[in-house]
């Protein structure tokens, strides 16, 4: 998993969920982003719009790989595995 | 894919403007609901997480246009009306519907005729956008959850960056909606007052336990009829107007929360006007929840005080009707 993919995505979800932070509080990639409510039903969709168009991938949403995404680190993970997917064809 | 409903205008619909916004809203969502229904082959009510458990589809924005010719008060008790709508869906997330509405007779072409228009549609728009979720603690925040017991794929994909759910976050970090023209001019000289409204559990809920979206609108009229005769900083013919002889064209609504269903709500109502347009006026909303001081609705507005080229004239010798008997 690229570490850089992984930024790029904590970047995202620092800036444009800043608001549900607890004060002082940090993001690292292994952060619960779902689980933890910090990305809800609306953020997702803001998030989903960032990947597709930062990575150009689309993710399949379901409760079951919600669950496997929770975090920036499984997510970059999915995304390097779409993109090199998309390569191969 | 268009859907179409037909709806008759009944008291049930109406106030003593004629066609009541918030009711046309509850019709309109209805409609939303049985189109959707029919498109993914399951009932909205029905819709179930992969555990079993109830899915909501919630309202997060609604967006109203009336041209001018076609304002809520030009349609009377009885006009029967031909609603067209088209739903989109964000994969298993997110709903949009855009529903255009006018009396049979004006709307009576064939489909693809109706539809064919440059620019805006010549017909009042109602718009939802809708977001699945289930029910957090408090109605706070929209617990993440999708429902796994109906297929999405029948409907048109909608854009992810440019959908209402987008706009109403977009709401959310900045207090704007947009409607507003950016260089009109406040009409305040200070903060505006704010009107309080106790949650009705029985008037104000729907089968979900909810505060039912479209009664947002009363509350946001509540403040509108406080705000309308309050002194300007500037002269405006809005605070001289009958409030009865208001007419709405456009509306934004954003909902971030929801109310308790034994909280207060308060209405704070800021105006916005232009000196060249002294026919028009711009109002900012902002419902906060009493309980926390949580902002839970945003709302902007576009009034017209001009008479309706469409509105009638009440003959002398035309009956009354009446809606109790005596």
């Amino acid at each position: 998993m690229s570490a850089r993919t992984s930024d790029r995505i904590l970047a995202f979800v620092q800036e444009t969920f800043r608001n549900r932070l607890d004060p002082g509080q940090g993001l690292s990639s292994s952060t619960p982003l779902f689980s933890s409510q910090l990305i809800d039903s609306m953020g997702l969709i803001e998030l989903l719009a960032f990947l597709e168009k930062e990575f150009g991938v689309s993710l399949e949403v379901t409760v079951d790989e919600l669950t496997k995404l929770d975090t920036a680190a499984n997510l970059a993970h999915e995304i390097e595995r779409l993109q090199q997917a998309r390569e191969r064809v | 894919m268009w859907r179409e409903y037909a709806l008759t205008v009944g008291l049930p619909q109406t106030n003593y403007r004629n066609l009541a916004e918030a009711k046309l809203l509850m019709e309109a969502c209805n409609f939303f609901w049985r189109g959707l229904g029919e498109a993914i082959q399951c009932p909205v009510a029905q819709l179930r997480s992969a555990q079993g458990d109830p899915v909501y589809a919630t309202i997060a924005f609604v967006e109203e246009r009336f041209p001018m010719d076609r304002t809520l008060q030009t349609f009377h008790l009885d006009d029967r009306l031909r609603c067209l709508l088209r739903i989109r869906a964000i994969k298993n997330l997110a709903t949009e519907c855009l529903m255009m509405f006018d009396r049979e007779d004006r709307l009576a072409a064939p489909l693809d005729a109706a539809l064919s228009f440059d620019g805006a549609p010549p017909y009042p728009v109602v718009r939802f956008g809708s977001i699945f979720a289930a029910p957090g603690p408090g109605n706070g925040r929209l617990k993440l959850t999708v429902p796994a017991n109906a297929t999405f794929q029948d409907l048109a994909a909608l854009p992810l960056e440019d959908n209402p759910i987008q706009v109403t976050r977009r709401a959310q970090e900045t207090g704007r909606l947009d409607v507003i023209p950016p260089n009109w001019v406040s009409l305040d000289a200070d903060a505006p007052p704010e009107v309080s409204y106790t949650i009705d559990p029985d008037r104000d809920t729907n089968a979900a336990g909810l505060v039912y979206f479209a009664n947002y609108i009363a509350f946001l009229e509540m403040g509108e009829r406080s705000a309308l005769p309050r002194a300007s900083a500037w002269p405006h013919p809005s605070t001289s107007a009958d409030p009865a002889g208001r007419q709405l064209l456009h509306r934004r609504v954003a909902y971030f929360e929801n109310a308790g269903l034994s909280d207060r709500v308060a209405i704070s109502v800021s105006r916005f006007a232009s000196p060249t347009r002294p026919d028009q006026l711009g109002l900012r909303y902002q419902l906060v929840r009493a309980s926390d001081r949580k902002l839970i609705c945003l709302s902007e507005a576009l009034m017209t005080f001009a008479p309706s080229p469409q509105l009638p004239e009440r003959r002398a010798s035309e009956p009354h009707r009446a809606g109790v008997l005596p």
